[in-house]
């Protein structure tokens, strides 16, 4: 059978229909205003340099006594998980009943360029989980990881475990050399300290291109073609130019930091081999004892659920589950279905670990 | 952009467009069938260089974006409508059209190759450039001496005069200055090499993507499911060209390629912010290793500190509990060791009336 069945006026209907939206479309598009982001009441509690510690409003009577610090990636602004009314991470875990903080590392310029993990895991981290553990009179806390904020987290639970009570982590990659982990394998080649020496800071465009580039077509194309058919919509284009407002705002990375932790991880793949050294200090993960909540997306391609199925096998903990979501890497934060399903599941999971 | 001045403008380009499009359609009536995409495009090209310069910044990435992929939109489907086209005119057997099919990808993946040698650069047609562009835009972002027009270099024309400067020797007062330039332009001949490399692994992806599109077209027919429009093409183009690159992304061959090629532009960048550094430093003014080692050394000191407020945060706690113990030992130590705080101060208003009582038993009875 002749698949190729369209009539030629059929053809023309088409391309004068996809020429019409386009035009309104970019008139919805002009129209748009300013984008808003980050919906969540917060109140700046500690700052440190570019860090600040920000603890969100409570929605419920009753919280949680022990706190949730959530530690965000680097590589990224963290009001993704905070990024509108229904589709807010930070909003579903405050209608769970928890105590929320979340680390803003803020936008690394050239202040930070020689500062490594060891500043940001025993320095920033540090700091901030004494900071909340002195506030609320306890001796531990609860510790959220986001992707690369959740290896952080992982790092830092190694080497100071007796300050945190429960761990979960968030599409977070512990093992960086399985078999279609795309951007491990677009990195392994490239030299690291050629590329820190010469550009110092590494331009957050940069990453972001990088990033793009495992799926371009998609991505860097059939998105915006996609974008036609919605934009007759104005709150679905005002979504939309969230997302896209997000996806561009990337921050320089700080040097040292990002020769250590492309090195070490992505390359040597030192994590799952307990060879991560922290400012003099190995990382194994074997010391981790404490109940651990791991969850993952199911199509996730810059972090492959293989990478964070790892953990598992990686730490000593007898209390250890793994929750797989429906979604992408950052679908999983903010589809509908993803906001039905994980704060509840968190709030759940340390609420029986916790006193409420 | 919400000023009502944006809005009429916006609404005034809006109406351009729509009289532009009618235009296209309607002046030329034997071309409504599908030969006016070309018009089409080039009117949409024009639009948007004279529109450009009022689109407030913020928002040109966005407009941009978007009637670039337009524009592909319209290329791609193009590609297939003259085969929908050719098609529809030919006889109706059923295998003509898979040989016709085939013949239209065959002739797309001669243009494909031929466009590579003539001109050293790819010539894509016309399609999907989206691994080559996400490549430019990183090489923008890396280069102040390039930007994401750049690699379109007539290298063989040039490798004979590049060779004859590399074998001049530096002489003179300006030897130094000759092999920073040579220097240069080696590391700006590797970047070339390897860039072209780079591409010609992307062309092997665009073939094999032609391949997978094809496949898929086939198993559509053998399931007999139709493409019922120009988007339905679109959707195809962009899953095959995703399977195909994702597939070369996974290898090892890839990795090397694409790690060479970043790291050559690198060794070029770092020769050329040398290159500058020195010219800096010539005029007595301070160079970026300078910087640099000031804000290492206040990063160490910062640390040091660090240290020492820990170190002294430790020591308060074991001062602490060695001023607690010596108060424990001192009460322990006095009369009152009994008594309580409250105790102790009362027995210190207390007069103390201390008697010897003396022995004498024995001296009486003398």
């Amino acid at each position: 059978m002749n698949p190729f069945t369209i009539k030629p006026d059929e053809i023309n209907r088409e391309i004068d229909d996809f020429n019409t939206r386009l035009l309104k479309g970019l008139k919805t598009l002009g129209d748009l205003g300013d984008i808003e982001v980050g919906i969540s009441a917060k109140n700046c509690l500690y700052e440190e340099d570019k860090l600040r510690l920000y603890r969100y409003e409570s929605r419920t009577e009753k919280q949680n006594p022990v706190p949730v610090l959530i530690v965000y990636a680097l590589v990224n602004r963290p009001y993704m998980a905070d990024l509108q009314e229904g589709r807010s991470l930070i909003q579903g875990l405050l209608d769970a009943g928890l105590d929320v903080y979340l680390i803003d590392w803020g936008y690394a310029d050239s202040a930070e360029r020689y500062l490594t993990l060891a500043d940001y895991i025993n320095g920033y981290m540090d700091r901030c989980v004494d900071f909340i553990c002195k506030k609320h009179k306890l001796a531990k806390i609860n510790l959220l990881g986001v992707c690369q904020g959740g290896t952080f987290s992982l790092c830092y639970t190694a080497l100071h475990q007796a300050k945190i009570a429960n761990l979960i982590t968030t599409v977070t990659p512990v093992d960086f050399h399985t078999g279609n982990d795309l951007l491990s394998n677009l990195v392994r080649h490239i030299d690291v300290d050629l590329c820190v020496d010469t550009l110092g800071n590494v331009p957050g465009g940069l990453l972001n291109q990088a990033f793009l580039s495992l799926k371009p077509y998609r991505l860097m194309a059939q998105k915006y073609v996609d974008l036609i058919d919605i934009l007759d919509d104005e709150e679905k284009a005002r979504n939309f130019m969230r997302m896209e407002l997000w996806i561009f705002d990337s921050p320089d990375q700080a040097g040292e930091t990002f020769r250590e932790f492309i090195k070490q991880f992505y390359q040597q793949n030192a994590l799952v081999k307990a060879k991560v050294k922290i400012g003099g200090q190995v990382v194994d993960l074997q010391n981790i004892t404490i109940p651990i909540l791991n969850i993952y997306a199911r199509d996730d391609h810059l972090v492959p659920p293989d990478s964070s199925k790892a953990l598992a096998g990686c730490v000593s903990s007898e209390d250890y589950t793994e929750v797989e979501f429906p979604g992408g890497h950052i679908g999983i934060y903010v589809s509908a279905s993803a906001q039905a399903l994980l704060p509840p599941t968190i709030g759940e999971w340390v609420h029986e670990r916790s006193q409420i | 952009m919400n000023s009502s001045r944006n809005k009429d403008w916006l609404e005034a380009q809006r109406l351009y467009m729509e009289v532009l499009n009618s235009f296209c359609t309607t002046a030329v009536p034997e071309q409504t069938t599908g030969t006016q995409l070309p018009k089409w495009e080039k009117a949409l090209e024009h639009w948007w260089q004279t529109a450009l310069p009022g689109i407030p910044a913020e928002s040109q990435a966005i407009f941009s974006n978007l009637l670039q992929q337009s524009l592909s939109w319209h290329v791609i489907t193009e590609q297939f409508n003259k085969l929908i086209q050719t098609i529809a005119d030919s006889d109706e057997k059923t295998s003509n059209w898979q040989t016709l099919l085939a013949e239209h990808i065959d002739i797309m993946k001669s243009q494909l190759q031929a466009g590579l040698k003539s001109t050293g650069d790819v010539n894509w047609q016309g399609g999907m450039q989206s691994p080559l562009e996400s490549w430019q835009t990183m090489i923008s972002k890396l280069s102040s001496a390039t930007d994401s027009t750049t690699p379109g270099f007539q290298f063989d024309n040039l490798q004979s005069s590049l060779e004859r400067y590399y074998s001049l020797p530096g002489l003179g007062q300006n030897r130094q200055v000759h092999e920073q330039v040579r220097e240069g332009l080696r590391l700006w001949q590797a970047y070339q090499d390897d860039y072209q490399a780079y591409q010609q692994l992307l062309v092997k992806v665009e073939l094999s993507s032609l391949d997978n599109l094809h496949e898929k077209f086939l198993a559509l027919a053998s399931q007999q499911q139709a493409i019922t429009s120009l988007s339905n093409i679109y959707d195809l183009w962009v899953d095959s060209h995703e399977e195909a690159y994702a597939e070369y992304v996974r290898t090892e061959e890839y990795s090397q390629r694409y790690g060479k090629v970043v790291n050559s532009m690198l060794a070029f960048r770092k020769h050329g912010k040398q290159f500058v550094s020195e010219m800096v430093k010539a005029l007595n003014l301070p160079t970026q290793a300078h910087l640099d080692t000031l804000q290492q050394q206040q990063v160490e000191l910062r640390q040091q500190l660090q240290d020492l407020k820990k170190l002294q945060e430790t020591d308060r706690k074991k001062v602490k509990v060695l001023e607690e113990r010596i108060r424990q030992l001192k009460t322990a130590k006095s009369p009152q060791s009994g008594c309580s705080g409250s105790g102790q101060k009362q027995a210190a208003k207390r007069k103390v009336i201390r008697k010897t009582v003396k022995n004498n038993i024995g001296k009486s009875n003398k």
